[in-house]
């Protein structure tokens, strides 16, 4: 019979030690932390763990280096009452500053994802705050929140948004989430907006399920170079055939050589032996170096 | 490209070197290194945006474990000559001034470089090469390797005109490979091009979970690298090698005990299977640490420890042995500060001196947030005096990815060994003898009591179950699989072990499985700690369940072939969907009906009694007490902690794994109330409390525990499992504890996987 050793396992969950930092984590390193070399280094250089005050005193400070390091620090610091500090973070200018509170706010196990909390308030932000900036940093919360409720909002405010830096902020959240909106992103493509639609391409490259390969050739038409190069990225990655012609069109005759260059990149991929005499000339004449890089792998792989 | 095969590098390494006086980034003024040149990598850290807010970026986001995505404009790849602090500063890619660099390799003709470059802010990092001697216009020729929607970093070259790197392309049925862990970055996976080609012969390598990074060429002509070995409890950076074309990824070193969590860096030094590198942890590091020598040769073999010997046929890695010794011992090898600095990227000078990156002071992504970002330049160290010499040191940048540029062997070309063409063809797996095993360990629960593993194999092993891992790229909108550490998990099979040990099977080539040779119980008598995977057509079959491998492996019985080979390898090569619906147990979805229909009837709320787990915030004081069923069988939901995480989960979930996962430490936390056993132990069904009351009836009519002291039930009590059913509430114990699975998260296959050569539709 299997011997169950209650005593130890009962002492293995007294743990009394009151450190400031919880072991919650069990995939920690197995030697963390090695040696200890605290006579040595100057104090203001050894690691700490922020204190709940110290993390408030961080965000009302506002200074971004500093708030970043006390959430860098304080990702196992539970604190209830610094999170209507961090909150306002999500809507800060700073981009990873945005960023790492998202991610100290994911971390919470209390506070954040409950009826009422920071959570639905993050949505509510992007459903109806009268300020488009608010409304698109709320979009990208929403994506580093990585919690499901996230894509339908985020589906809503890509095709309804009435800002297009919200709903390029909500595209590239549905890339975050693995989604793509039911629909949302391949709408995306098709937005007036060349941000929308870099966004959708960006992340409908990086689901599962995107299948909108129509609303992506479009987009070889489109007057912004760096639209037509994400296009023509994904219909590469794609395999998609069917748009050959224009695919081959852009590598022939696109002004801008970085587009000319992953179209040939494209036909190398799509294998169609009728490319194979425009990609030899391509080869040969391009003003471009890469280019003429590109084409030759092009030719290479028919 | 023109390749030297009989020049060796130590023949052009002239040691000629008197060294610095003291360690630190006082320059010596004699500072020959006998090489006429070297190649390094600069990367910016800082940028001023134009009102003049100042950014400083170390780690390429917050949270980021491994260092592949981190772009800031104003990078070079530069030749140094003379290779001294005096020398001329060669800017090899002046025409990108906006680019940032990941990674470089000298080629073994010592003419060109590869590098890995992203021009732009929207663009991706990408394979190139140039060559080292400037055109007619003063221009060194750069040309594009590679192209696409994802990242290509690390390049090495590896004999045969071909280069190895890492990637984050898509591919495969999972799609976007996404470690769970912290910020659940894109994983990095191996793929080779050639020279000429490019992506015209681009071959993705099968996959891993976690990040594969930092490959480096072995003497013996394969791939050494560094891979992120996340399973379960395990959680670390280990050198593992493969051949050229994808196959036969063995482990080097770091399986067995290690004096760090990480090995990062890794090259190989002018002796087979002798390496330096870095020893630290993983995270928040940005890879930077102690130098450290890792030695993997199997010492009981002459031939094996005489560096000039044909070492064809020898066994010469013994990654059960391996010695390590820390060049720089001042240097923390965690991620503690250092007194001394910290290095990243060395390369052997060939005279037992190592060329690398060093930066004094602390150095971790920190140091980001307090604009002093940590300031690498290249250094010569000398193990002998613990010394750096300066060779280039700029301030305003990072100086790293430092090699000689000097002709050095060419070791011998490897070619495509077994791959298949055919993405569809399978990887076969399987043991000449199951029980042949070097693990000194002993298995206990059911029929073994202590017993030695290679015994208990001998004795019990009747199937090797191969379990297929998926990370939360399966699962949307979760971060953890349950309260448990493991991965997701899928049965692919369970393949029969003959009378003579051997077993085969044959699974879906690229994906990662790990092994359980399971008893006529179906409990697992061991469940493997790593992640193997194969290429299509490999042939990946094992002497045992480790074996020793410096040792011979033969059949039990002295025939040839085995008794698996003679009856064919299984299959279990089912369709995704297929093993989703069929080789998965996600709890709401497989386990919970069996128990409500079956159990709950009498282990529930009303039935069960609690004990209370209270857990005190360290910060705020305040306590929050949870109550924890001994036994509830229903769905009902318990909210519990676990992992930072408060949730409710059904009570039967939290009632068979809770025990058990209070064990991974849950802070300051006091326990009241009657315990219940560990009803289920993740991967360890065998030692679970749950199994053993119910207790399982095999084939032949034997019991694993005493029928006298163990009545089946709740067939006692008259409730009848089915076979079936009590299979199913065990499994999921040996599967590793996981709540959730593809099959209860929504997954949708990637429908673009290049590899299988799909369509978009």
């Amino acid at each position: 019979m299997r011997a169950i050793n209650l005593k130890a396992f009962a002492l293995g969950i007294f743990v009394t030690a009151a450190g400031l930092v919880s072991a919650g984590d069990a995939r920690s390193d197995n030697n963390a932390v090695r040696g200890i070399y605290g006579k040595q280094i100057p104090d203001d250089q050894i690691e700490f763990v922020s204190s709940g005050d110290h993390i408030k005193a961080a965000a009302a400070n506002g200074a971004p280096m500093l708030i970043w390091e006390a959430l860098e620090h304080g990702e196992k610091v539970e604190c209830l009452d610094c999170i209507p500090s961090i909150e306002p973070l999500l809507y800060d200018g700073n981009s990873r500053t945005r960023e790492i509170a998202a991610w100290w706010l994911r971390r919470r196990m209390l506070g954040v994802f409950g009826s009422g909390e920071v959570y639905e308030r993050t949505l509510g932000t992007l459903a109806s705050d009268a300020s488009p900036l608010k409304r698109a940093y709320a979009a990208y919360a929403i994506g580093e929140f990585l919690a499901t409720p996230g894509i339908a909002a985020c589906a809503k405010a890509t095709t309804t948004d009435t800002d297009p830096m919200v709903r390029a902020a909500a595209a590239t959240a549905l890339g975050r989430l693995n989604d793509d909106g039911g629909g949302a992103l391949a709408k995306a493509m098709s937005d007036s907006d060349g941000r929308v639609k870099v966004a959708a391409l960006g992340s409908a490259g990086r689901i599962n399920s995107f299948t909108g390969v129509a609303s992506i050739a479009a987009l070889t038409g489109d007057g912004d170079a760096s639209v037509r190069r994400r296009a023509l990225e994904l219909l590469d990655a794609m395999h998609a055939k069917d748009s050959v012609a224009s695919v081959l069109s852009l590598a022939k005759n696109d002004p801008d050589a970085t587009v000319r260059a992953a179209a040939c990149h494209a036909l190398g991929a799509f294998r169609d032996a009728s490319t194979r005499v425009p990609l030899q000339a391509i080869a040969d004449t391009d003003a471009s170096s890469l280019v003429r890089d590109m084409a030759k792998i092009a030719l290479r792989s028919l | 490209m023109k390749r030297i095969t009989t020049l060796s590098a130590l023949a052009l390494l002239v040691a000629s070197v008197s060294f610095g006086g003291a360690c630190g980034k006082s320059a010596s003024e004699d500072t020959g290194i006998g090489v006429s040149s070297i190649i390094f990598i600069k990367r910016q850290h800082t940028t001023t945006d134009p009102q003049g807010a100042t950014q400083v970026d170390v780690a390429g986001g917050n949270g980021q474990v491994l260092d592949y995505e981190r772009y800031v404009p104003g990078g070079s790849l530069n030749l140094l000559a003379p290779a001294r602090p005096d020398g001329t500063l060669h800017n090899l890619t002046a025409d990108f001034p906006q680019a940032d660099f990941n990674g470089a390799d000298v080629s073994f003709d010592a003419q060109q470089v590869v590098f890995s470059m992203k021009t732009s802010g929207s663009d991706h990092y990408h394979i190139y090469t140039v060559q080292l001697s400037a055109g007619g216009d003063g221009k060194y020729e750069v040309h594009q390797k590679t192209a696409g929607d994802y990242d290509d970093i690390n390049p090495v070259y590896l004999p045969g005109g071909r280069i190895v790197f890492v990637t984050n392309q898509m591919y495969t049925a999972m799609g976007t490979r996404a470690d769970e862990y912290e910020h659940g970055r894109v994983v990095t996976q191996l793929a080779t091009i050639s020279v000429d080609g490019g992506d015209a012969d681009r071959h993705l390598f099968s996959q891993n979970l976690s990040h594969t990074v930092a490959p480096f060429l072995r003497a013996d002509g394969r791939i050494g690298y560094s891979r992120w070995e996340h399973l379960g409890g395990v959680n670390d950076v280990k050198i593992f090698t493969a051949n050229p074309d994808g196959t036969q990824m063995l482990a080097v070193s770091g399986q067995h005990g290690k004096p760090s969590n990480a090995l990062f860096s890794v090259r190989e030094t002018g002796t087979p299977n002798v390496m330096v590198g870095i020893a630290t942890t993983r995270s928040r590091t940005i890879h930077a640490g102690a130098l450290i020598q890792i030695d993997a040769r199997n010492a009981a073999d002459p031939v094996c420890m005489d560096a000039h010997a044909d070492q064809t046929g020898h066994a010469c890695i013994d990654e059960e042995n391996v010695q390590y010794n820390i060049l720089t011992p001042d240097v923390p090898t965690g991620n503690g500060p250092s007194p001394v600095g910290r290095y990243r990227e060395p390369s052997s000078l060939g005279d037992g001196r190592i060329l690398t990156s060093w930066a004094d002071g602390p150095v971790n992504d920190l140091s980001e947030q307090s604009i002093t970002p940590p300031d690498f330049g290249v250094y010569v160290y000398d193990p002998s005096t613990g010394k750096n010499q300066l060779i280039y040191n700029d301030r305003t940048t990072w100086e790293l990815n430092a090699l000689a540029v000097a002709p050095r062997k060419e070791p011998p070309v490897i070619g495509d060994l077994q791959r298949a063409p055919d993405a569809t063809q399978p990887t076969r797996i399987g043991s000449i003898d199951v029980s042949n095993t070097s693990l000194k360990e002993t298995v206990d629960g059911a029929q073994f009591k202590a017993t030695p593993l290679g015994d208990a194999l001998k004795q019990g092993a009747v199937a090797v179950r191969v379990i297929e891992g998926f990370s939360s790229e399966a699962a949307k909108g979760v971060t953890m699989f349950g309260l448990t550490m493991h991965e997701g998990a899928a049965i692919l099979g369970e393949a029969k072990v003959y009378n003579d040990g051997s077993w085969l099977a044959d699974i879906p080539a690229y994906i990662p499985v790990h092994l359980q040779p399971i008893d006529k119980f179906g409990l697992s008598i061991r469940s493997q700690g790593l992640w193997m995977q194969g290429m299509p057509g490999e042939d990946r079959r094992c002497v045992g369940c480790h074996e020793s491998r410096t040792g011979q492996g033969v059949p039990r019985f002295g025939q040839n072939p085995t008794v698996a080979e003679q009856n064919k390898a299984t299959p279990f090569l089912q369709a995704i969907d297929v093993r989703v619906k069929d080789g998965e147990y996600g709890w709401d979805t497989r386990v919970q009906p069996i128990l409500t229909a079956k159990c709950a009837q009498c282990h529930n709320s009303t039935t069960t009694t609690y004990y209370q787990l209270t857990r005190t915030d360290p910060v705020s004081g305040v306590a929050t007490t949870y109550n924890i069923p001994y036994l509830d069988l229903s769905d009902t939901p318990v909210t519990v902690y676990y992992d930072r995480q408060v949730k409710a989960w059904p009570a039967s979930y939290v009632s068979i794994f809770y025990p058990a996962a209070m064990e991974m430490g849950m802070g300051n936390t006091k326990v009241t109330g009657k315990l219940p056993p560990k009803w289920g132990i993740p991967t360890n069904a065998r030692g679970s409390a749950l199994p053993e009351k119910l207790n399982i009836k095999a084939a032949d009519g034997t019991y694993a525990w005493d029928i006298g002291s163990h009545a089946m039930h709740p067939d006692d009590k008259g409730v009848t499992l089915t076979d079936e059913e009590r299979r199913t509430l065990i499994i999921p114990i040996d599967l590793g504890g996981q709540f959730y699975a593809r099959q209860n998260t929504g997954f949708v296959p990637f429908n673009n996987d290049p590899v299988a050569g799909q369509k978009y539709n």
